[in-house]
């Protein structure tokens, strides 16, 4: 079930509302938080049932470690180290043997074995990289005692609680459990309810009209690198550096409203990412809680910055790398990865010389190196990306539209005339542009933070309101996946 | 102006926001669906009313045409055409056998073609005569199909709840085409009940020189599966022993050349 789906919006989320306010209602507190975990485990299952077993034992499993971790005396034979090393052992085991045996095996096979091992064809379980990191803090937490006693449907429901299960933001227990708690969150809040659906029909707008507008050209730039010209290049990676801000901001945005439907408040994850003037603070912009995941779980345990400056650069890096990693089994994620750890390496010794920029020039760079690195991050082959990226900088045919050609005595030889973005569009490439040009607008534009802070209770933020949710509607028939849900 | 601002501007409770922007939505939506859908019915969907301003349809829906068309085999037997917008106007009269065109409703790749035949019934699939299909130059680059996993219902209820998921801005587009055509007296061409489309004037591209450069001059692209659905169509008719007739457009030499750089 997707949050984009009619299923969801016109069935699920409504019934299970309902339902959940009922049950408060009738002072069946225990019955209505059986009810959601009941409900979140269905709208999981809903992709795919055989998924439903890995995500129950992984949740009882990790709800006994934590136990163990979280009980105040020490009468296990084992020490606590040990038990919380076991715990995020079997947790990263279990994620790597779904997301990167197949990887492994194929490197095994190219670099080592003259024999081709077969691969498992392993179907990665839905969210099943969100919910790993999510319990492995927990354990941790744990481990320091941080964490509380909870029952198990408390946990169930805070491991699954449908708005974030899928794709984040990646929820800490200590924002999430004292919420669930919460009486007066029993009780339905038509301030949460008019905010949650506002910051909802955004993040729908932005899925169905916008992002998933410039997946049709990104795909197909994507698909045929080997023939693209330089404009067309640019267009490609533009559109997917468009895409994917809106497309997961756009699922954000609805795991956010959806959850305040239900009086929960999720943390944000993005806080206009493309605005950022250095790497850095890109990165505490763009998938908030997963940069503050790596921090807290792998940065500082690995020893942060307080073993000097190279040991400070080498950690950043592994962070980086570690993060490609996460997004997807291929090298090149790592590669991804690697540059953004590079970068941030290098934004880290920058600033340590004093050295400053002019701040139109740092977004510039920032946001083209940004936009050059996605390429890396959606290609699906390594020389795919090279083609994009020799196209952009390389080209060896620069085609420009018809009427251009008036201009030129005798072009250059690289240079041809009409059809200039024949193979990502027919409509003569006027929409691409156009819509790169709203997309620039849109990312310097107040972002969704900034607008739910706003009085949304006067006549225009309900029109504003009724204009998002209809033109999503007439645009949500296609019902396209969300990027994040492939992580 | 300070009018129109003071109300813009008037505050409400957030109780007052939810039912206003939920009950303001839906009946707008609903509004839209039944005048353009059930009312207007461009893709003759429905069929429940005969208005001035829905007489002749002119819209073709890849969603929907093409399973209304195949409803018709649980009647009678069937030719099938299928192909690109060069195989749009075969109709039953140049055939000489009773004809459904799908080629603009299913867009003629293989990969489409093969999904969509696997989906119909037995009942169907015994109905078809012959089936007709241009393979055209450029019709082989598709990777997925929208016809993997998809059926139409034939229940009135259901169809309506399948045409509100499947409800698209293009489809208001359509419904308002069909208005205004149907009002203006629009004589250029029409959607026949049978998938041919029917043009009343001669139609004949003027700018041959360019439309052939623009088709021919960009390096076509292909994807294994298409060819690869192919031939799994092939073995398809041959199983379900459905006569399958390939066919392709005469081509001038000096065009034809042109292929050896583009492939």
């Amino acid at each position: 079930m997707l949050f984009n789906g009619y299923g969801f919006i016109f069935t699920f989320l409504p019934i299970t509302f309902f339902i959940y306010f009922y049950l408060n209602h009738k002072r069946l507190t225990e019955a209505s938080k059986g009810f959601l975990v009941f409900s979140s485990l269905f709208f999981y299952s809903w992709w795919n049932i055989t998924y439903l077993p890995i995500i129950l034992s992984s949740m009882l499993f990790n709800y006994i470690v934590g136990n163990s971790l979280n009980s105040g005396h020490n009468n296990h034979r084992l020490s606590k180290k040990s038990i919380l090393t076991f715990g995020i052992v079997s947790n990263i085991a279990l994620l790597c043997y779904f997301k990167y045996t197949d990887f492994m095996i194929d490197n095994l096979n190219y670099w080592i074995f003259t024999k081709d091992m077969p691969n498992l064809n392993l179907a990665l379980p839905l969210a099943i990289s969100f919910f790993t990191f999510q319990q492995i803090s927990y354990l941790v937490d744990s481990y320091r005692q941080e964490t509380k006693e909870y029952d198990f449907l408390n946990y169930a429901l805070f491991v699954t609680f449908f708005p974030q299960l899928i794709a984040g933001p990646i929820v800490h227990h200590k924002e999430m459990m004292p919420q669930f708690s919460k009486i007066r969150n029993k009780v339905k809040n038509y301030k949460n309810i008019a905010m949650g659906l506002f910051i909802f029909f955004i993040g729908l707008f932005k899925k169905v009209v916008i992002a998933d507008t410039f997946a049709q050209w990104a795909t197909a730039g994507f698909d045929k690198p080997e023939v693209l010209t330089f404009f067309e290049a640019w267009a490609t990676s533009l559109t997917y550096t468009f895409q994917l801000y809106f497309d997961f901001s756009g699922y954000t945005d609805m795991a956010i409203g959806a959850a305040l439907l239900f009086n929960i408040r999720l943390p944000i994850n993005f806080n206009s990412p493309y605005k950022a003037t250095d790497i850095q603070d890109f990165w505490r912009r763009w998938h908030m809680t997963l940069s503050r995941f790596m921090r807290d779980y792998i940065y500082i345990p690995l020893g942060g910055n307080k073993n000097g400056n190279t040991s400070a650069c080498i950690n950043v890096f592994s962070v980086a790398l570690i993060s490609g990693l996460w997004h997807g089994a291929g090298w090149t994620f790592v590669i991804w990865g690697a540059m953004h750890g590079t970068a941030l390496v290098v934004h880290r010794v920058w600033k340590q010389l004093g050295f400053t920029m002019n701040s139109i020039l740092a977004w510039f760079i920032t946001f083209n190196f940004i936009n050059i690195t996605w390429i890396f991050f959606r290609a699906k082959e390594w020389d795919d990306a090279l083609l994009i990226l020799s196209n952009m900088f390389a080209p060896t045919s620069i085609r420009l539209p018809k009427f251009t050609d008036k201009y030129f005595d005798a072009p250059p030889e690289i240079f041809a005339f009409g059809g200039w973005m024949n193979h990502i569009t027919y409509d003569g490439g006027k929409m691409v542009v156009f819509s790169i040009c709203i997309g620039l607008c849109l990312i310097f534009r107040n972002n969704t933070n900034d607008l739910s802070t706003k009085n949304i209770r006067s006549l225009k933020y309900v029109f504003f309101s009724i204009i998002l949710l209809l033109i999503s509607l007439g645009y949500m028939s296609n019902e396209e996946v969300f990027l994040y849900y492939e992580f | 102006m300070k009018k129109c601002f003071y109300i813009m501007n008037f505050n409400m409770t957030y109780k007052g926001y939810v039912k206003l922007v939920l009950i303001t939505s839906v009946s707008i939506y609903a509004t839209l669906f039944i005048l353009a859908k059930i009312i207007i019915d461009p893709y003759n969907e429905f069929n429940l009313l005969k208005l001035p301003i829905n007489k002749i349809k002119y819209s073709i829906s890849t969603k929907v045409t093409p399973y209304l068309l195949s409803n018709k085999l649980l009647q009678d037997k069937y030719n099938l055409v299928f192909g690109t917008s060069r195989s749009s106007l075969i109709d039953s009269a140049l055939l000489n056998t009773n004809t459904l065109n799908l080629s603009s409703g299913v867009y003629g790749n293989p990969t489409d073609i093969y999904h969509f035949l696997s989906n119909l019934s037995k009942q169907k699939l015994d109905n078809i005569n012959t089936i007709y299909y241009l393979v055209d130059y450029h019709v082989f680059n598709t990777k997925q199909s929208y016809y993997e996993n998809f059926s139409y219902p034939n229940t009135l209820f259901l169809r309506i709840i399948s045409s509100l998921k499947t409800f698209h801005v293009n489809d208001i587009e359509s419904a308002y085409l069909t208005v205004k055509y149907n009002l203006k007296n629009y004589k250029n061409y029409k959607i026949s009940e049978y998938g041919n489309i029917i043009h009343d004037k001669l139609y004949l591209p003027t700018k041959k020189k360019n439309f052939v450069n623009f088709v021919y001059t960009e390096p076509l692209t292909f994807s294994t599966k298409s060819f690869h659905d192919l031939k799994r169509l092939n073995e398809f008719c041959m199983k379900h022993q459905i006569p399958i007739i390939y066919f392709n457009l005469p081509i001038y030499s000096k065009y034809l050349k042109t292929f050896d750089i583009c492939i």
